[in-house]
């Protein structure tokens, strides 16, 4: 009963913050819907390095992803404040040009290390294995895990407002070394 | 209870003392208490920038953990709340005042209902800050932070406790202080309640009260003291005014004592003190069983001098009496005066009868040498009576009745005379008393009762024709015996009744003679006897003037018979009576005539009429008529003088026959006629038209 409520609260807080009209869809639907939005609010906590701060805010996802898809339906633009693109991970060089970079599938390229790319997943272990932010599923609530040490490589900086909401957790390599 | 205290509370001093440290108490807790409140306020207003700041912070922590539906994160958050104790309860609602996240202090379990908030807050039982949750210039949420003012309240209760301790320990000092410093103040106060009750207690105003200090205390004391200078002085003034007014009354007081025992006129003690001697001289002679004289003497014929010379003339008289009187009673005797005439001498210690009788007697040789008085030679005699202690009786009251009784039988048995009391004396006296009280008390109503009524008696020329009536007064008392005017005259004189029976009486006359003149009996005259003293009374000839003018009638047919006696006493009053007299044409007569002592110059001079010769010299004549000279002398006198003569009491015609001889005009007396009523002398005189038949032998 509970449960239903805080959802309702959240889509009401969803229709709050950006007005915009989202259908009610299935509890998979709605999973993924969740963390588009999440997605687009964690860049209000993050802080890139002052060469990427203003240029045009690049989320890099591939778009047969849901998540791609529910964050399509977001008017991100108005949500960030500025102009939004979201893009199909290249490959190559052009990938040092994304803030979020959201992998469905696979390990982050470890030449992407020092970049000041935001690595997001869903999948397990994904921060684990030197990824930055993954979102986990913990008594049905959309929950994300931090790599603090992915994290410091790069020159991104979480507030820490957002940092408080988030488990750390240390890198696979790490713990065995 | 104050007010009670302040009222019978004896020490200023004690008032003084409540009264500052009361103040200071009172002050001072006062002020401490606006500190609290002051330190109070600022609290309350730190607490609430407190609470504003931390919902602000809370505010701003957990925005990301609503962002993010975090629901722990913000417990979290909230839970560091934990720190603040005043914090009672906290939350987080969301845009629609559904709470996200809440946070309930574990130390309070007192937790307000919603609706009781804004009550709470307004009473300032709790401090409520609600800070909105802003997410891109929108509020997405609000912080609610319920922060308790129990330890607030709690600390300043704590501050009153001890301002409330403070002020009494600060009560306390000043009571001691002052006690210390006000036994300064109230010393010079004391002293001089220390003073006034000195002085209370000596009665003295020469106390002065010590000036201590040099303030209003010291003015007081000051003016105290002028005050008590003033008081000595009133206070000496009015001893000395008291000891004149006492003194002054004194005299006053033994002046109207001498006044109330004494006689104004002649100095002797009076009827009170006589009394008072008199018990004292019996008192006294009771333990030393010696004897004592009641001696009243009292003066004949007083009456007539003070009616004939005037009161002047007896005043003197009695003046003279006395200082004769002095002469003969030893030092120690009491001469007194009790009444006009009445003199009364208290004989103490006498050895024997014969002594009081040797006072007495020379009492009446004293009165043997006329009295010179207002250029008058008085011949005077006294009465005197006595009684004795212890032989008559011993009460003084009796004594005095006695000595009276004993003067009354002096007086009766032929005056200038002096007489033993003896005890049949008093059965007599006290029946002629009671005839006298009786008859006093019958002519009272006499009047009223038809009892008194007016005979006359005809009087005849030498024809034996009726030329006038003398009107003579009857009266027939209740128990219908004839009372004769020598008996009732003098108690009418005494009594005072004497004025409305001579008015009655003259008004009765005057009635009868308005018949008679209706009935053709004008020419008949008819004489009364007034006394010459009435007479003389001018309110009496205004009655004769108005009564004669009420009935209409002349003068010309009323005789005033006047006596000798009453002529001569006072000659130049009556002398102008009668003249006035004879100008309204009322004839006058002489009555009684040979009785007194006329002087005959005077009778010259007198506008009377007639003359009177009384019936004690007619009665004598037809037995030895060559022993009378003295009724041709008196007829010869008249003739001489040019005045009628009626003789009087004529019972024989041989008085008659001499009474031609001898010329006399006019006769009255039985041998013509008895007195008779009024309708009988009118029957009469219109029956015999005037003439009475000749009798002759």
């Amino acid at each position: 009963m509970s449960r239903i409520l805080k959802y309702s609260f959240v889509i009401f807080l969803l229709l709050a913050i950006s007005a915009e009209s989202v259908s009610l869809a299935a509890d998979s639907g709605f999973e993924y819907k969740l963390k588009a939005l999440y997605i687009s609010r964690l860049a209000d906590f993050i802080s890139w390095p002052q060469s990427i701060e203003n240029q045009t805010f690049k989320i890099c996802i591939d778009s047969d992803d849901e998540v791609a898809i529910q964050l399509k339906k977001i008017k991100l633009a108005d949500v960030l404040n500025r102009q939004v693109e979201i893009i199909a991970p290249p490959k190559g060089l052009l990938l040092t040009q994304c803030h979020f970079l959201y992998i469905s599938q696979g390990q982050v390229d470890s030449s992407l290390a020092n970049a000041p790319i935001l690595t997001l997943s869903s999948q397990a272990g994904f921060a684990e294995q030197g990824g930055m932010i993954e979102f986990y599923l913990e008594q049905s609530k959309v929950r994300m895990k931090v790599n603090l040490r992915a994290l410091n490589q790069s020159s991104i900086k979480l507030s820490s407002k957002l940092l408080r909401l988030l488990k750390i957790v240390k890198q696979k390599d790490e713990a065995n070394d | 209870m104050i007010r009670s205290f302040f009222r019978n509370s004896k020490s200023i001093k004690n008032k003084l003392m409540l009264v500052t440290s009361f103040a200071t108490g009172f002050s001072l807790f006062l002020v401490l208490i606006i500190f609290i409140f002051l330190n109070s306020e600022s609290e309350w207003s730190k607490l609430n920038t407190r609470q504003a700041i931390q919902a602000e912070i809370i505010a701003t922590n957990s925005l990301t953990a609503i962002i993010f539906d975090d629901l722990k994160a913000a417990e979290e958050i909230l839970a560091a709340l934990k720190a603040d104790p005043s914090i009672q309860s906290a939350k987080i609602v969301d845009s629609n005042s559904a709470t996200f996240a809440s946070y309930q202090s574990a130390n309070n379990d007192k937790q307000l209902d919603e609706t009781f908030m804004p009550l709470a807050k307004w009473l300032r039982v709790h401090i409520l800050i609600k800070h909105e949750i802003i997410y891109k210039e929108k509020s997405i949420g609000k912080v609610h932070i319920t922060a308790s003012l129990n330890n607030l309240y709690r600390s300043n209760l704590n501050y009153v406790l001890i301002a409330f301790f403070v002020s009494l320990s600060s009560m306390f000092l000043t009571m001691l202080l002052s006690n210390l410093l006000l036994k300064h103040i109230i010393a010079p106060i004391l002293k001089l309640t220390k003073t006034t009750k000195k002085i209370t207690h000596l009665s003295s105003y020469k106390l002065r009260a010590e000036i201590l200090s040099k303030d209003e205390i010291g003015d007081l004391t000051h003016n105290f003291n002028e005050m008590l200078e003033e008081i000595q002085r009133k206070d000496r003034i009015l001893e000395q005014t008291v000891a004149t007014r006492t003194s002054e009354l004194i005299q006053l007081n033994k002046k109207l004592q001498h006044q109330a025992t004494h006689d104004p006129l002649t100095g002797l003690a009076n009827r009170l003190l006589f009394d008072d001697r008199l018990q004292r001289v019996l008192t006294h002679a009771q333990r030393t069983r010696s004897k004592v004289a009641v001696i009243y003497l009292d003066l004949d014929h007083f009456k007539a001098i003070n009616d004939t010379l005037g009161h002047d003339t007896g005043d003197e008289l009695l003046i003279a009496v006395t200082q004769r009187m002095q002469n003969i009673i030893r030092d120690d005797d009491t001469l007194c005066r009790i009444g006009g005439d009445e003199f009364t001498v208290i004989l103490n210690s006498i050895e024997s009868t014969s002594d009081v009788e040797l006072v007495a007697k020379k009492m009446l040789s004293e009165f043997s040498e006329p009295f010179f008085c207002n250029d008058h030679e008085l011949s005077i005699s006294c009465s005197i009576g006595i009684s004795l202690y212890p032989e008559h009786s011993q009460s003084a009251e009796q004594l005095k009745q006695y000595a009276d009784i004993a003067m009354y039988h002096a007086k009766h048995s032929g005056r200038n005379n002096y007489c033993f009391f003896i005890k049949q004396m008093h059965k007599e006296n006290v029946q002629l008393l009671d005839k006298r009280v009786l008859l006093k008390r019958q002519l009272k109503t006499a009047v009223e009762n038809g009892e008194l009524k007016i005979y006359y008696q005809p009087q005849v020329d030498m024809q034996h024709r009726i030329i006038a009536v003398e009107a003579l007064l009857r009266w027939k008392n209740a128990e219908n015996q004839l009372v004769s005017p020598e008996i009732f005259i003098p108690i009418a004189e005494e009594s005072g009744l004497i004025q409305g029976l001579e008015e009655w009486a003259f008004r009765e006359i005057c009635q009868h003679y308005a018949k008679w003149k209706q009935a053709g009996l004008a020419d008949i005259k008819i004489s009364l006897n007034i006394s010459g003293y009435r007479l003389r009374q001018q309110n009496f000839n205004l009655f004769i003037e108005q009564t004669l003018e009420e009935l209409s009638l002349p003068t010309n047919f009323l005789i005033f018979e006047i006596s000798e006696n009453e002529i001569m006493q006072n000659i130049k009053e009556t002398e102008k009576v009668i003249n006035q007299l004879h100008n309204k044409g009322i004839k006058t007569a002489v009555d009684h005539f040979g009785t007194g002592y006329t002087s005959l110059s005077y009778l010259q001079q007198l506008a009377i009429d007639e003359f009177k010769i009384d019936a004690q010299f007619i009665h004598p004549l037809g037995s030895h008529f060559d022993d009378n000279s003295i009724v041709p002398a008196i007829i010869g006198l008249a003739h001489s003088l040019n005045k009628s003569v009626t003789a009087m009491g004529i019972e024989k015609q041989a008085q008659v026959d001499y009474l031609r001889d001898l010329k006399c005009q006019a006769m009255q007396g039985y041998l013509f006629s008895k007195p008779m009523s009024e309708q009988d002398m009118s029957q009469m005189l219109l029956d015999t038209q005037y003439l009475i038949p000749r009798n002759e032998s």
